[in-house]
C-alpha cells in the first residue's frame, strides 16, 4: 500500500503510483484491518499525503454532514404526519448554532399556536426538531413515528398534537412539555453529524416536563438510524419506556441508576 | 474599580479589570454567549487601549476570580516569585508585550521573567497581540519535558496517535496503533479516549498498548484518558499506565464540573510519580479547551481566553509532560468558524508556553462549526511554524468516537518536510531502525500498518 | 450505561467415549458503549478444572448414569458451586458414547443436577465446533482473517470444524464455522486387556481391517505391525477427511453425516483431543493407554502429509471440546426484544426455518409461513413441547408496513397451533421489539421474539431468563436435542 513516489530521490521519471504491489503478501491483511475497523485505515499515501480518493472520501462525507446541518426539514414531512410547525427564538442557522439559549424557548407566535392548536394536558407529547441534523429527522421519523404511535395508542396511552420545532435544542421539549402540561414529554431531535453517518437521531424522554430542569433527569435513546439502533426499532423501544415512565412517575436518574450516558447535543 | 484608558475619550470607562479582559478579546462566540463581550470594535479597541496601559501589579491585584473564592487563583498566585515579580510589576501590558517581541529576546529572556508572571497578565498580553506576534514569540520559547521520550526540543515535532474506538475494542484500537506508527506519528503519547470510562475499559486499554510498545520497543508513552480517578483505581489495581490525564478547567467551579479538584490532581499527581511504568520525571498529561467553563456554568463572568490561561497557571504545578487545548472541540457557541479557531490555537500555545508549560494541540473542529479541514491545516502550518511541541493526529483525520475532525496521521510527515523539523531523537532512530524514515523522509515502507503484524 | 461488568457462571461438562470431565467458567457480559449496541460475552474465563476421570460403563452399551452423576456433582462441589447459582453451560454426551442406548436419560440428569439453565446436547457437529472454539482454532482464524481447521482426535471419533476469519470488526473474536466432517475414527476403537490381548474391536474398526485384509480378532494377540498399519490406515482416513473431496470410498463408509462437496484451502491446522494431543509427541510406550490412541498419534505425526500442513498448537490440552461447552455454547439475544418473562426459560425448543422473506411479496407471506408452520406440526409432537420456534433469516426492509405484513401473515399462519403453546420468533435484524408488539396486537398466544441470533432449520434453543442487568436473554443454540 505504501508508496513513495518523491522525484527528486531518483532520476528516473516518477510514477503517479497511488498504491504499491511490492507487498502483495500483505494486501489481504491490509484489506482486513481497513474492513474491520470504522475508522479510516490503510487509506495509502503518496509521498506524505493521502491519496485522492481517500481525500475526495472524506471531503464528501463532510459535505454530508455540512448539509444535514444546514438544510431544511421538509413541509411534506410535517404534512404527512400531521405535525405541528413551531418555531424558536432563533432567527436563522447561524444564530441557532452561537446561542443555543435560544433555542430552548418558543417563540411568541409559536407558543400562540401551541395554545390555539394543540391538545392540552396529554399523557404524552411528542416533539420532533431537527436539532442539528435535519436529515436525521427526515430519515427516521418516518419509520419511528407510526410504531411509536401505534404501539402507545394499543397499551391505551393518550398522545397530544404531535409537535415539530425548528431550530429545536434538546430543552425545548421542556418549554412544550410544561406550556400544554404534558404528563411526559419526548424529543426526537437530530443528532450532530458525524463523517459515518450524517442521519443519527436521538430521543430524549423527560417525566413531568419543567423549564431548566436537570439534564439528569432526562432520559434517552441514542444512535437511532439505520446502521444503529433501527428506527422502527427504536419506536418500539419507546413505547416500552414511556410506559415505565408513566408507571413510575419518573425519567432519568430517577427511573433507572444506571441512566447517566448523554450525548453532547 | 474604575478604570480609564491612557487616552481617555467617551465610553472608554470600565468598571473593572474582568471586564477590561473580556472587552479587549478577540471575537469569540463564547464570549458573545455569554454577554460579556464588547458590543463593537470601537468597544472591543477601546479595552485593549485600556489593557496596554494597565500595569502587572494591577492584574496580579485584581484576579479575575477572588483567591479566597477560588483555590485556582490561589494556586496561581501562591506559584509567583517574588523578587522577579517586583521588578516588572510596574511594567504596562504594553512593555510586556514589547519585551516579547524585541530583537534579542529569546528563551533565556522570557525565563528570566517567567516566573513574576500571573495567568491574568498572560491572558491580557495575549489580547494584544496579534496572530504573527503570537507565531514569533512562541517561536522563541523552548519549553521541553521528559517522559519515556523528550518532546519540545528545538528542531522537534512530536505527535499524539490517537486511536479511538467507537467501541473500544482493543483489537481496532491496536491496528490504528499500527497505521500511526506507520506514518511516524505517535513520539508524544500513544494516548486513547475510551468510550466508557470504567477502570475494566481503562485496564484493558493501558494492557493492549503496552504490551504493543514494549513488543516493539518503542519509544513512547501509552495514556488511557478515562476519568483521573478511574485510571487512579486501574493504576492501584496494577494497570500500566505511563502518564496519568486529566482535563482542566480554568476555575474552581469548572473543575468541579470536571469531578477534580487541586487535592485531587495532587493526590493524582502523587500516584504517577510512584506508580506509572514510565522513567518520568514529566507524568501528568492535561487537556483544556477555551469555552469548557461557561459550557459547565462555571466561567464566574469571566472570558474564556482568561480562563485557558489559568488552567495553563494550575497545569504548571504538576510538571506536566504533555498539555493541549482541544481548541475546535467545544462547538459553534464558543469557537465559530475556522477564523476563531486558529485565533484560538495561537492563543492558547503561545499562553501555555509563556506559563512555561510543554504546549501542544489539538486542532480540530467538529461539523457543526464554520471549519472544514483546511482551516486546521493552516492552524498547523502556523503553529509548526511557531514551534507547538505537538499535534494530535487521528487516521485520516476522523475520529469516528469523539465525532470529531483533527490533523491526520500522514500531517506528520508533511510538516516535517515543509519546516525541516524530525521526530523526537529517540522515536526518529526508532522509526530509521523499523525502515520507516530515511534522511528525513518516511521509506517506501511507511504508511502500511502489516508490517507490525 | 452501565458500566459494571456482568458475568454468568457457566458450566461444561464432557462425556466422551473414554473420558469424563467438567470445567466451570465465568462469562463476563459486556454492552459495547454506542448506544444501540445489544450486550455481548467480552471475556471467557475458565476459572475451574475438575480432573479428567474415566467414563464410568456399566458394561459396553451403557453408561454409568449414576456414577457420571456423581462425578459432576463432586466437581461442582470441589469448585465451590451450588447448582442454583449457575446461570447456564451445556452437557455434551461425544463420540461413540452418543450413540448409546441411555445417553439421553444421561445428558437430562447430568443437565438438571447442574443448574437451572444447562443444556444437554450431543451430536458430532456441535461437539466439533466446540472443540474447535475450545482449542483456539476459531480464534486464530478470528486474529488472521484466516481458514483454520480444527482436528480433534478423541476415543470414538475424529471431528473436524472449518473457521473462517470475518471482517465483521464489530463482533470481538469473529470467526465464522464453514463446515464440519465427522468421522468414525478415534483411538479407542481397538482396546486391550489387561494381559495385553485385545480385547475389543468397535464396528468400524472392523469395517478398516476388512477392508484392508488385516486378519485381527478378539483375543488375538497383538502384532505390533500390524496394530501400526491399521493406525496408519486411520490416519490416512483424518488425511483424506480433511484434503477431500474427492474422499475415498473407505472415508465415505466411515463418515458421519454429509461430507463437503467443495475442498478448503486451509491457513492452519489445531490438533486437539485426547489423541490430537499426542501427535504432537507421541507416548513412549503406545500402549500405555490401553488402546490404538498412542500409534495413532505417532501414524499422524509422520504421515507425509501432516508433515506438510501448516500445523498449530492447540491453546487447550484435551479438555478442548469441555472448554467449548462451558465458554462457547451460551449466546446473547439482542438488546430490545419482546418477551414475556413468565414463559422462560425454554429447554429444547425445536426451529423451522421460514428462510429469506426479504424478495417474498406480501401476498406470498402467509403460504410461506403456513408451509413452515405445517412442517412444525409433522415433525413433532407439539404436546410434549415447552414451545416452538420460526427463525427469519430476512424480514425485507426494517419498515414499519413491511413487519406489519409479516406480523399479519403471522398471526394468521400460527392459528393451526395450539393457542397455549409459546411461539419464540428469532429474527437476525435488530426488529425483534418492533415486530413482537405488532404481534402482541394480532394474537393472544405467549410470544417471544427474540434477534440478532442466528439460527437453523433443525436446531434447538434454549432460552434462558434476562440476564441481570440487561435485556437481553442467554440462549443456547444446539444442533441436535434429545
Amino acid at each position: 500500500m505504501a508508496s513513495d513516489s518523491n522525484p527528486d530521490a531518483d532520476a528516473e521519471p516518477p510514477e503517479p503510483t497511488t498504491s504499491d504491489d511490492a507487498d502483495r503478501g500483505d494486501e489481504d491483511a491490509l484489506r482486513r484491518i481497513a474492513d474491520r475497523n470504522p475508522t479510516r485505515l490503510g487509506v495509502g499515501r503518496s509521498g506524505p499525503r493521502p491519496t485522492t480518493e481517500a481525500l475526495l472520501e472524506f471531503r464528501a462525507d463532510h459535505g454530508v454532514a455540512r448539509d444535514a446541518v444546514h438544510s431544511r426539514v421538509s413541509d411534506d414531512l410535517l404534512k404527512e404526519f400531521g405535525l405541528v410547525r413551531l418555531r424558536t427564538r432563533v432567527a436563522d442557522t447561524d444564530q441557532y448554532l452561537a446561542r443555543p439559549d435560544l433555542g430552548r424557548e418558543l417563540d411568541a407566535d409559536s407558543l400562540e399556536r401551541l395554545e390555539r392548536d394543540c391538545e392540552p394536558a396529554p399523557e404524552v407529547q411528542l416533539v420532533v426538531s431537527d436539532g442539528l441534523s435535519s436529515s436525521a429527522v427526515e430519515a427516521n421519523v418516518p419509520q419511528l413515528l407510526p410504531a411509536l404511535l401505534d404501539g402507545l395508542e394499543a397499551r391505551g396511552i393518550s398522545v397530544g398534537t404531535p409537535v415539530f420545532v425548528e431550530s429545536g435544542r434538546v430543552d425545548v421539549m421542556d418549554a412544550v412539555g410544561e406550556e400544554l402540561e404534558a404528563d411526559c414529554c419526548v424529543n426526537l431531535i437530530g443528532e450532530r453529524p458525524g463523517l459515518r453517518t450524517a442521519e443519527s437521531l436521538s430521543a430524549y424522554l423527560v417525566y413531568g416536563p419543567e423549564r431548566g430542569s436537570a439534564t439528569a433527569k432526562k432520559s434517552v435513546v441514542s444512535n437511532i438510524h439505520d446502521g444503529g439502533l433501527p428506527p422502527v426499532e427504536a419506536g418500539a423501544e419507546l413505547v416500552d419506556l414511556i410506559a415505565e415512565m408513566l408507571d413510575a412517575e419518573a425519567s432519568g436518574v430517577d427511573l433507572r441508576e444506571d441512566d447517566r450516558e448523554f450525548r453532547t447535543e | 474599580m474604575a478604570i480609564q484608558t491612557t487616552t481617555p475619550a467617551a465610553g472608554d470607562r470600565f468598571d473593572s479589570v474582568v471586564e477590561v479582559l473580556a472587552k479587549a478579546n478577540e471575537v469569540k462566540t463564547g464570549d458573545e454567549l455569554a454577554g460579556i463581550a464588547a458590543d463593537a470594535d470601537a468597544e472591543r479597541v477601546a479595552a485593549k487601549r485600556a489593557l496596554a496601559g494597565m500595569r502587572l501589579e494591577t492584574l496580579r491585584e485584581n484576579p479575575v476570580v477572588p483567591a479566597d473564592e477560588d483555590e485556582v487563583t490561589r494556586v496561581i498566585q501562591e506559584a509567583v516569585r517574588e523578587p522577579i515579580y517586583d521588578e516588572i510589576k510596574d511594567w504596562t501590558v504594553a512593555d510586556l508585550r514589547e519585551y516579547l517581541v524585541a530583537t534579542g529576546t529569546g528563551e533565556r529572556e522570557i525565563a528570566a521573567i517567567r516566573p513574576g508572571l500571573t495567568s491574568e497578565m498572560i491572558a491580557a498580553v495575549t489580547k494584544l497581540m496579534s496572530n504573527l506576534d503570537l507565531a514569533l514569540v512562541t517561536s522563541r520559547m523552548e519549553v521541553p519535558a521528559r517522559c519515556n521520550t523528550t518532546v519540545g526540543e528545538a528542531g522537534t515535532l512530536s505527535f499524539r496517535l490517537q486511536p479511538n474506538d467507537p467501541a473500544d475494542d482493543v483489537s481496532n484500537i491496536i491496528d490504528a496503533t499500527r497505521e500511526g506508527l506507520s506514518y511516524g506519528a505517535g513520539d508524544a503519547v500513544i494516548g486513547v479516549n475510551p468510550v466508557q470510562d470504567s477502570v475494566e475499559t481503562t485496564t484493558r486499554i493501558l494492557e493492549a498498548t503496552h504490551e504493543f510498545i514494549e513488543e516493539w520497543d518503542v519509544p513512547t508513552q501509552n495514556c488511557c484518558l478515562s476519568h483521573v480517578t478511574t485510571q487512579m483505581d486501574a493504576i492501584r489495581e496494577g494497570a500500566p499506565a505511563d502518564l496519568v490525564f486529566q482535563s482542566l478547567a480554568g476555575t474552581e467551579a469548572g473543575n468541579d464540573e470536571f469531578g477534580v479538584d487541586v487535592d485531587l490532581l495532587d493526590e493524582a499527581h502523587d500516584l504517577a510519580q510512584r506508580r506509572c511504568v514510565s522513567s518520568g520525571p514529566n507524568v501528568m498529561y492535561f487537556e483544556t479547551g477555551q469555552g469548557a467553563e461557561l459550557s459547565g456554568d462555571a466561567h464566574e463572568g469571566v472570558d474564556q481566553l482568561t480562563l485557558e490561561a489559568r488552567c495553563y497557571g494550575l497545569a504548571k504545578r504538576y510538571d506536566p509532560f504533555l498539555v493541549n487545548t482541544v481548541v475546535g472541540f467545544i462547538g459553534p457557541e464558543y469557537l465559530y468558524d475556522g477564523r476563531q479557531v486558529i485565533r484560538a490555537g495561537l492563543e492558547d500555545v503561545f499562553m501555555g508556553q509563556l506559563h512555561g508549560i510543554p504546549m501542544g494541540i489539538d486542532a480540530c473542529y467538529t461539523n457543526h462549526m464554520g471549519a472544514d479541514q483546511n482551516d486546521i491545516e493552516n492552524l498547523a502550518v502556523l503553529l509548526a511554524a511557531a514551534g507547538a511541541n505537538y499535534f494530535i493526529t487521528v487516521p485520516m483525520g476522523d475520529d469516528v468516537m469523539l465525532n470529531y475532525q483533527s490533523n491526520s496521521y500522514h500531517d506528520a510527515a508533511a510538516l516535517w518536510e515543509l519546516f525541516d523539523l524530525e521526530p523526537a531523537p529517540a522515536f526518529r532512530e526508532w522509526l530509521a531502525e523499523m525502515d520507516l524514515w530515511r534522511e528525513g523522509r518516511l521509506t517506501e515502507r511507511a504508511g502500511d500498518p502489516t508490517i507490525f503484524t | 450505561m452501565t458500566a459494571d461488568p456482568e458475568s454468568l457462571t457457566s458450566v461444561g461438562v464432557d462425556v466422551g467415549t473414554t473420558t469424563t470431565h467438567t470445567i466451570v467458567s465465568r462469562l463476563q457480559v459486556e454492552t459495547p458503549p454506542g448506544g444501540a449496541a445489544s450486550p455481548e460475552i467480552a471475556d471467557r474465563e475458565v476459572v475451574f478444572r475438575g480432573p479428567v476421570r474415566e467414563t464410568p460403563l456399566l458394561d459396553r452399551e451403557t453408561i454409568d448414569v449414576g456414577g457420571v452423576a456423581a462425578f459432576v456433582k463432586r466437581d461442582l462441589e470441589a469448585a465451590g458451586l451450588e447448582p442454583a447459582t449457575v446461570d447456564t453451560g451445556a452437557v455434551i454426551v461425544t463420540g461413540e458414547t452418543a450413540r448409546r442406548e441411555n445417553a439421553e436419560p444421561l445428558v437430562h440428569q447430568v443437565a438438571a443436577d447442574a443448574g437451572r439453565f444447562v443444556a444437554a446436547t450431543a451430536g458430532a457437529d456441535l461437539e466439533a465446533v466446540l472443540a474447535g472454539r475450545g482449542s483456539g482454532a476459531a480464534a486464530h482464524a478470528a486474529e488472521t482473517g484466516g481458514t483454520v481447521a480444527n482436528v480433534d482426535v478423541g476415543g470414538g471419533t475424529t471431528n473436524v470444524a472449518i473457521f473462517e476469519g470475518g471482517s465483521d470488526g464489530r463482533k470481538r473474536g469473529g470467526s465464522r464455522v464453514r463446515e464440519t466432517r465427522c468421522l468414525d475414527v478415534g483411538g479407542r476403537l481397538v482396546r486391550f486387556d489387561d494381559d495385553g490381548r485385545i480385547g475389543s474391536i468397535s464396528p468400524p474398526a472392523e469395517v478398516l481391517a476388512e477392508a484392508l485384509e488385516f486378519p485381527i480378532a478378539v483375543g488375538d494377540e497383538p502384532d505390533g505391525e500390524l496394530l501400526a498399519a491399521l493406525a496408519e490406515a486411520m490416519a490416512d482416513r483424518i488425511v483424506d477427511l480433511l484434503e477431500g473431496p474427492p474422499f475415498d470410498r473407505l472415508t465415505r463408509e466411515l463418515a458421519i453425516g454429509e461430507l463437503p462437496t467443495e475442498p478448503v484451502s486451509l491457513d492452519g491446522v489445531v490438533f486437539s483431543g485426547g489423541v490430537g494431543l499426542l501427535v504432537d509427541s507421541p507416548p513412549a510406550d503406545p500402549f500405555a493407554h490401553g488402546d490404538l490412541g498412542g500409534l495413532l498419534a505417532a501414524a499422524l505425526r509422520e504421515h507425509e502429509r501432516v508433515r506438510s500442513w501448516p500445523v498449530l498448537e492447540s491453546a487447550e490440552d484435551l479438555r478442548a471440546t469441555v472448554v467449548g461447552a462451558g465458554t462457547e455454547s451460551t449466546t446473547l439475544s439482542g438488546r430490545t426484544i419482546s418477551i414475556e418473562p413468565d414463559l422462560l426459560p425454554l429447554r429444547n425448543v425445536p426451529v423451522a426455518d421460514v428462510g429469506d422473506l426479504a424478495d417474498l411479496e406480501e401476498s406470498r407471506l402467509r403460504d410461506r409461513l403456513e408451509a413452515t408452520v405445517a412442517r412444525l406440526r409433522e415433525l413433532h409432537d407439539l404436546h410434549d413441547l415447552d414451545a416452538v420456534a420460526l427463525a427469519v433469516a430476512d424480514v425485507g426492509p426494517l419498515e414499519y408496513e413491511r413487519l406489519g405484513s409479516v406480523a399479519d401473515a403471522l398471526a394468521s399462519a400460527l392459528e393451526p397451533l395450539p393457542p397455549s403453546l409459546p411461539i419464540v420468533v428469532v429474527v437476525r435484524q435488530n426488529c425483534a421489539k418492533a415486530l413482537g408488539q405488532l404481534l402482541e396486537r394480532r394474537s393472544d398466544r405467549p410470544l417471544v421474539a427474540l434477534d440478532e441470533l442466528a439460527v437453523q432449520d433443525g436446531d434447538y434453543l434454549d432460552v434462558g431468563e434476562p440476564i441481570s442487568g440487561h435485556d437481553s436473554v442467554p440462549v443456547v443454540v444446539k444442533t441436535l436435542a434429545f
